[in-house]
This record gives C-alpha cells, structure tokens and sequence, in this order.
C-alpha cells in the first residue's frame, strides 16, 4: 500500500543507521547544521559590519555569558515540548526564584549555598503546583502557565512590594560571573573534548563486533567531531583571549547537557517523544503520561531555580522586571532550534542552536547601534524564517502543520 | 460494442517511485453502476482520485475520456463542472450549518455578497423532493444520521448537474436497513440517466445493486465483466488472485488453560454513565485459541476490545475479570500489559503508530525495559531486539531506524504486531488487524496469527470481514448491541447463522 502523507522524520529518527550514542550525535542533521552554518555566517557577517569586534574574544565571551540563563530555560521548555506541551511561566518563577535567592540573602542573611537550596525549594514546589494542576486535574498547561505567569510575578510583587534586593553575596556573583582560567581552560576543554571523541569511537567499535556490516559506516563519525572540535574551538579562542570560560557557560552546558542525556538516552526521555508523537498510541503502549508530564514540571522548578540563581548572580541584584518575556524567547528559540510546537519532533541541542542564533542576532545589532525597535521586528523575521526553513526541507513538510 | 459514456486508457500513477497504478483501463457504459472492486491498496481510490480531480492532469499517464470528448481535469472543480462528482467516504460536511447551507457550501445564492436565504431554502428543497428522500433541510448537518448526510451529499451533487456519481465505499458507516434505502436511491437515479461508480469490497452488495464489475489488483487491471455473469467466488478469486484455502492457512491446535475469562463485563458509555455500550459479556479465550469477534459497526466490538485493554474511558463493571487464572482490575493498560495482555488498534494512524519515530523505537514502545539497563535505554540492545522482530515477522522496511512512517500498510501493521510480540504478550487482542494492508501481507499476518497461538497465546481479534473470522477463527463469537449473541464453534459457524445473529434476527 502506497504512503502519500509520508509524515517527515524527526531528528530522532532521520539517520538511517545505527541507533545509540554515535548515532545520536550523527543524527544532529543537516538541517540542524544548516542552522548551524547559517550562524556561522551571520556571525562573519556582523564581524565585518563592526570591524572586528563582533568575533572578538571579549566579545564572544560576554555573549556566551548573555545566552547561559536562556539556553538553561530553552532546553527546559524543550522537555515540555517535545511533548506537546508549554511553559509560559517561565519569566515570571525565574523572577520569583531569583527573588526568593536575593531576598534570603539580603534580608534574612543566608549563606549562598543555603539561599540557592531555597531558590530551589520554591522552584520545586512552583513545578509541583504547576504539574498538580495539568498532570493530575487535567487542565491545559497553557492555561495553568499562563496563570503561572500573571500570579507568580504578582506573588513577588506582594512579597518584596516590587522592590529591588542588593548586592547578592560574592560567592554567589561567583557562580555567573567567575572563570576558570585560561590555563585551565585549556585542560577542561581538551579533557572534554577527548572523552566525547573516545565514547564516539568506543560505541562505534562496540557497534562493529555487534552488527557488523550494517553498523554506522565510519564516514558519519566525522560531522558529529567536526562539530564538537569546531565547538570547542570557539570556546577556547573565546576563553583564552579574555579571561577564561565564564561560570555561567559552565552551567548552561551542565544542563543542556543532562537535557540532552534524559530526553535522547533514557526511557523517560523516550516515552516524551512517544507522548508528542502520538498521545493515544503512547496511553495504549502502557505509558504514564500524567506521571511523566508531573516529572517535567518538577523539572522546569528546578530550571526556574537555577535561572533565577543564575539571573541574580549576573545582575547582582533582583529587579520587578527580571524575566519579563523569557518564556517568550524560550520559546522561540526552541522553535527556531527545530522544535516542532504539536509535539514529538526535535532535540534539545536543536534548542541550543536557536537561543544561540536569536543571542547572535541580538548582540550584533546592538553592537551595529541599530535602533531597538527595529531589533525586535528583525527578530521576527529571524523567526518566521527559521521555522520556514525547518518546514521547508523537512522531508514532505511543506503540508504539514 | 457500444461506445464508452466515460472511458479512462492505460491510467499510470506513482508516488515517489512507488507505482500506484499501472496500465489500468475503465470502460463504463451510459447510465449504469458500475463496481469498482479490489483489495485495500489495488488502486481504486488512486483511480477515482484521478476521474475526480484530486490528482490533477499531468500528475499521471493515460488519458480519459467523457461523452466522447478528452477529460483533462485539473482540479476538482473542474471535474465537477464537467459532472463527474464523488462521494468520499469520509462525509465533509459542517455540522453546525444546515443541511440546505451545506447543500450550497461556498456557491450560496447571493445577492452583492449578501446571501439569497430565500433562494437557497427553495433550491434545497426541490433538489431534496428530487432526489424522493426527506430530510430536514434547515435542521443542523449533525444532528442528521451518517446515512441522512450522505443522500445530502449525493443532493448536492444533483444539484451540480451530476453526470457521473462516484461513491467511495458508500456503505461503510450505513445500517443494513439504512444500505437498502441508498440502494433504492441509486436505481433511481440510475433510471434518471445517471451513471455511478461504486467502489467497494463487499461482494453481497456488489452483486445486489451494479451492472458491471471492473476489478483491480495491485494497481493492475484485472477485467471487467457484467455482475450476473460473476459469482461471489469468482469476484473473490480476481481481487485477490489466490483461492479461499490459500487465502485463510490453518493449523490444527489443541486448546489449553484459559488464558482471559470475563463474566458479567459491562462498560458504560462515558457520557452518560447510564447508557451500557456493552453488556453482560462472558468470554472465554484459551491458550493456543483463536476468538474471532464478529458484529456490525456499533455493535460493541471495539469497545470490548479497549474494556479488555483497560483503556476504557468509562465506568465498567465485571463479576469475574482473570487472565491466566488470576483476577485482575481492569484499570489501565498498564495494569493489563503487566499482566502479559496487548492491544493493537483499529486506527493505526491515530492510535498506533508513533509516526515521527522509527520502526524499532514504534517496536519497543511497549517493552522499553527491555531494551535498557536501569532508566537508561541501550541502543544497542534496542536495534538488537527490533531487528529479532523484524525478521520475526518478515517486516520490509530498510532499516530499523527507517521512520515507520515510510514503510507500506502491511509493514507497519506487522511492526505494530511485533511491539506486542516484544511484550511477550500472551493475550493479544486485535481490533481488524488486517485493515488497509495488502492481500499479501494479509496471508502473512494469518499465518502469525496461528503460530502466535501454536506457542501458547490466545489470540482475540475483531473483523469486519466475515470470510475472515470464518476462515481464520477456531471460534466465532458474534456481537449485537452491546451483548454476545452467538459463541459458536468453528464448525457450526456458517455464513448465514453468523450474519443472522449480528442482524439481531436470532434471539
């Protein structure tokens, strides 16, 4: 029988090859390195515009710093809506968690570690509230987060009387704004980078005795090294011209990186995917989708607390109006990055991708001095365009929604 | 011979390499109704998508003809203008609308954009007394059965000049009594000059109501004749090219310990927590048995099956609920896959299959602890035990990584197959496991079927095609508003006992 809707493949699946690790990274496809090379390019682009500032080290370093809080919040989201769900909350609980650190510290005195495991209590009970009501009433997340969004930031306001709490205590700056030297920078990366290649080969090989012929052909091992060499590069010539690896990146690749292992590499992750997919063949395949959707909101509380700690760390303050339209360009990076709104299609690292290339975008027209009015409409555009892109090389995507 | 009223030569169509049809010819005489028959994948709707429209001039080979003249549509609209319209099976209608807005849906008589409701409520009810039904023309398009919706459909097309009628299996969501109504309908309209084409697979119907049968195979000709010369097995043996005992293989097997028994199962309907859908079943499976579940659309089948599953969406009841002797709660799918009891659907697009992900991820979907160690999934192991399956069950596809969504009907319904077969599921209910799969991959999925149960598993399954619970079945229980009406023995099962009791005429 003849398939017309061919319905597209996902990164998930589109390698036709050997699943597991290597075959993870290699399914980081082309479109994705589309993205990819299309922010390469607006990258060399704005470098010329600005005469070589753009792609200077202290510039590339301070724009790392700038994306740390959205990738932690995109790759958040992303949990949710791989399977077909939402966060519009987002702005308002990093707001509150962010408040909760500032207010413990300045307020009440605590320790950093102390005022973060607050931070992190009030995210986590913010993500069991929020879950309670979608996972087990039944309500839709959009309608809970966007209450989440009006009653949390207006939860801080009664709290603090919208004031601002200041300084943060120095460790806790720290976390954002510290560095690991070059000199160690250097190892970090090398160690890092060497234990990535070495896993790729040691699965590969494993993959070999196991199913011989029909194993990856070596050839699909060299986008995934190139990448993460190309990755590192950047890093290091970014960490080494000014004055290391900020924290803040540190932390925003932890846990992308965790993300990435739980929604690719365990059975949680995998059953999102089916959740998105296909929310009735997931229930009859014997999935617990409230239960899985209780576990992601537990997760974004943790994600609120960790952006909120780490908002406050760069601002060294808590303000009324932190967080306002996170969520937004959460979102809309998760959707610039691959990550298809109806559920199922995309990855995590898809997201890094789009928050990088919005932070780009956003950064070069400040340094060009364009008129932030217009920043806002070209943003637009970037968005419409890349979700166009996704649909239009998306095998049989067109049609699709 | 006479000259052909609409006549389609050497038509070839394929999608992305894949041939849909090849060479195939249709010659149909003025003012007849001529059968449009096949298997599920020969390439009657492909054909009839393209006498529409819906396949616009260009996209296929061949050329056709109507009254004499060369049909070259390019869209639907174009079709309909020169009368060729159809009748898809599924109904598009708006069901908030009324009957006689939607008999004019976006042509409503008007006046300087301003609708002409006048005009329009005359227009429908003429072509509606035209057509000798009675409908309700200013009721809402939903409140009317599907059989109503349909003869409104069918108005509509009146009203277009209609020359050529094209129904696409007219009769699927229709009553017996409901069939005979548009059955009537059509002779009518054929006495009035019209010409239909009639698609379907149900041979009774077939031989009731049109004067031609053409016959297709995959995506070939096979031939045309008049239906009085054909008997129903001669039909049978052109579409699908093989005899009845080649078609249904059998294996003898001694039946074992039971495997499912439920007394006094009734669930309620979820709306009305009143109103039971189905009633008081007893049913027994045994290991090593096949149950074939036999009744009408609407007589409870599916929702015994999804009861069984507990996937049921309702309140439900059930004196006794065990599966290999043990009694269990019917409570979730989960509860009932732990106990080693697995579903396959009706509707593999909406409740089966994961489309975006790959055959071995849609394989291991309801195993996933097998294929990990911890919380942790093993790729590895994953391609290892998809790959068991896919030989297992003979599933085409390139690769288990290839998207599900690539492979044929037939393959993904066998991948679907394996997902319980990788959930060592000894209970395995199959709501029509054969719908929309090939003739070939049908054979197959028998011939699993019986070794499923040679190995100890008892096997369930709902069919709405007779030969098929008659053919494969070691027992035939036959199911009429919500009850169990007939449990009856391979032997005593004949075509004529089983039709009566899903009719509600035994009692």
């Amino acid at each position: 029988m003849l398939q017309e809707d061919t319905t597209s493949m996902s990164e998930i699946t589109a390698g036709r090859q050997v699943g597991g690790f290597i075959g993870t990274v290699a399914r980081f496809n082309w479109r994705a390195y589309g993205m990819i090379i299309a922010l390469l390019l607006i990258a060399v682009m704005f470098d010329i515009l600005t005469e070589g500032i753009f792609l200077s080290s202290r510039n590339l370093a301070q724009l790392m710093r700038q994306s740390a809080v959205l990738v932690v919040v995109a790759t958040g989201v992303a949990v949710l809506i791989i399977q077909g769900e939402i966060d519009l909350s987002i702005g308002s609980a990093v707001y509150l968690t962010g408040l909760a650190a500032a207010y413990a510290e300045t307020q009440w005195g605590f320790g950093t570690v102390e005022a973060i495991l607050f931070a992190l209590a009030v995210g986590l009970v913010i993500g069991c509230w929020q879950g309670f009501w979608v996972a087990f009433v039944g309500l839709p997340s959009f309608v809970v987060t966007l209450a989440g969004l009006l009653g949390l930031r207006g939860a801080g306001f009664v709290w603090s009387n919208a004031a601002t709490y200041a300084p943060m205590n120095a460790t806790h700056v720290a976390i954002s704004e510290s560095f690991i030297s070059p000199e160690w920078s250097v190892v970090v990366v090398a160690a890092v980078l060497a234990l990535f290649i070495a896993i790729v080969f040691w699965r590969w090989s494993v993959q070999r005795r196991r199913f011989g012929a029909e194993a990856m052909p070596p050839r699909r091992l060299i986008k995934p090294v190139v990448v993460a060499i190309l990755g590192a590069a950047i890093i290091l010539y970014a960490a080494l011209g000014f004055r290391g690896i900020p924290m803040a990146v540190v932390v925003a690749l932890a846990v992308a990186g965790t993300l990435s292992f739980v929604t690719l590499g365990t059975i949680f992750g995998r059953q999102l995917y089916a959740v998105g997919g296909n929310r009735e063949a997931a229930f009859l395949s014997g999935i617990d989708i409230r239960r899985n959707l209780f576990y992601s909101f537990l997760i974004m509380g943790a994600i609120y607390a960790i952006g909120g700690v780490l908002t406050t760390a760069r601002l060294n303050a808590i303000a009324p109006a932190v967080g306002e339209f996170l969520e937004l360009e959460a979102i809309a990076a998760a959707v610039i990055g691959g990550i298809s709104l109806s559920g199922g299609i995309g990855t995590v690292y898809g997201a890094i991708v789009g928050v990088l290339l919005l932070v780009v975008v956003d950064n070069g027209m400040s340094l060009l001095n364009v008129n932030s009015f217009i920043q806002l409409v070209v943003k637009a555009l970037l968005l419409g365009f890349a979700v166009w892109f996704d649909l239009a090389t998306r095998p049989g995507g067109r049609a699709r929604r | 011979m006479q000259p052909s009223f609409l006549a389609a030569s050497d038509i070839s169509k394929s999608f992305g390499g894949v041939a849909a049809l090849r060479n195939v010819s249709l010659n149909v005489a003025r003012g007849e109704i001529h059968a449009v028959m096949g298997e599920n994948g020969a390439g009657k709707s492909t054909l009839m998508k393209i006498l529409c429209g819906v396949y616009p001039a260009g996209s296929y080979e061949g050329s056709i003809t109507l009254d004499g003249r060369p049909a070259r549509f390019h869209n639907v609209r174009e079709a309909e203008a020169a009368g060729v319209v159809m009748i898809p099976q599924e109904l598009a209608v708006v069901g908030e609308l009324t009957v006689a807005e939607n008999m004019f849906l976006n042509a409503w008589p008007a006046r300087g954009g301003v609708i002409d409701w006048t005009r329009l409520y005359d227009e429908a009810r003429r072509t509606i007394e035209r057509l000798g039904i009675h409908v309700p023309f200013d009721a809402p398009m939903k409140s009317l059965s599907a059989a109503q919706q349909q003869m409104v459909l069918i108005a509509k097309a009146l009203q277009k000049n209609v020359r050529v009628l094209v129904l696409d299996e007219p009769t699927s969501s229709l009553s017996a009594h409901e069939t005979d109504i548009l059955f009537d309908r059509l002779r009518h309209l054929r006495a009035a000059g019209i010409t239909a084409l009639y698609i379907s697979h149900k041979i009774d119907e077939v031989k009731e109501i049109t004067d031609t049968v053409t016959v297709l195979r995959d995506g070939q000709y096979v031939g045309t004749q008049p239906t009085s010369a054909l008997s129903g097995a001669d039909i049978v043996t052109m579409m699908v090219g093989r005899t009845i005992s080649q078609m249904y293989p059998r294996t003898e097997r001694e039946p074992g310990q039971p495997r499912l028994t439920v007394r006094g199962f009734t669930l309620y309907d979820p709306a009305s927590s009143e109103r039971p859908v189905v009633r008081d079943v007893n049913l027994e499976a045994r290991a090593g048995e096949i149950v074939g579940i036999y009744g009408l659309m609407g007589s409870g089948r599916t929702e015994l099956l999804t009861g069984l599953f507990g996937a049921w969406p309702g309140r439900w009841q059930a004196e006794r609920f065990e599966v290999s002797g043990k009694p269990v709660r019917p409570t979730s799918p989960r509860a009932m896959m732990a106990r080693g009891v697995g579903f396959l659907t009706e509707d593999r697009k909406r409740n089966g299959m994961v489309p975006g992900g790959s055959v071995a991820m849609n394989i291991t979907l309801a195993s996933l602890a097998r294929v990990s160690l911890g919380p942790i999934l093993n790729r590895d192991m994953e391609r290892e035990r998809a790959q068991r399956f896919i030989g297992e069950l003979g599933v085409k596809t390139p690769s288990p990584e290839a998207a599900i969504s690539t492979l044929s009907g037939g393959n993904q319904q066998k991948a679907l197959i394996g997902r319980w077969l990788s959930a060592e599921s000894m209970v395995l209910l199959l709501d029509e496991p054969t719908r929309g799969v090939d003739v070939g991959a049908k054979v197959e999925i028998f011939q699993l079927l019986n070794r499923l149960a040679a190995q100890g598993a008892a096997v369930i399954f709902v069919s709405s095609e007779l030969p098929e619970v008659l053919g494969v079945a070691d027992r035939v229980v036959v199911m009429n508003e919500g009850r169990i009406v007939a449990d009856l023995p391979r032997a005593e099962a004949t075509q004529e006992r089983v039709v009566g009791h899903a009719a509600g005429g035994h009692h």
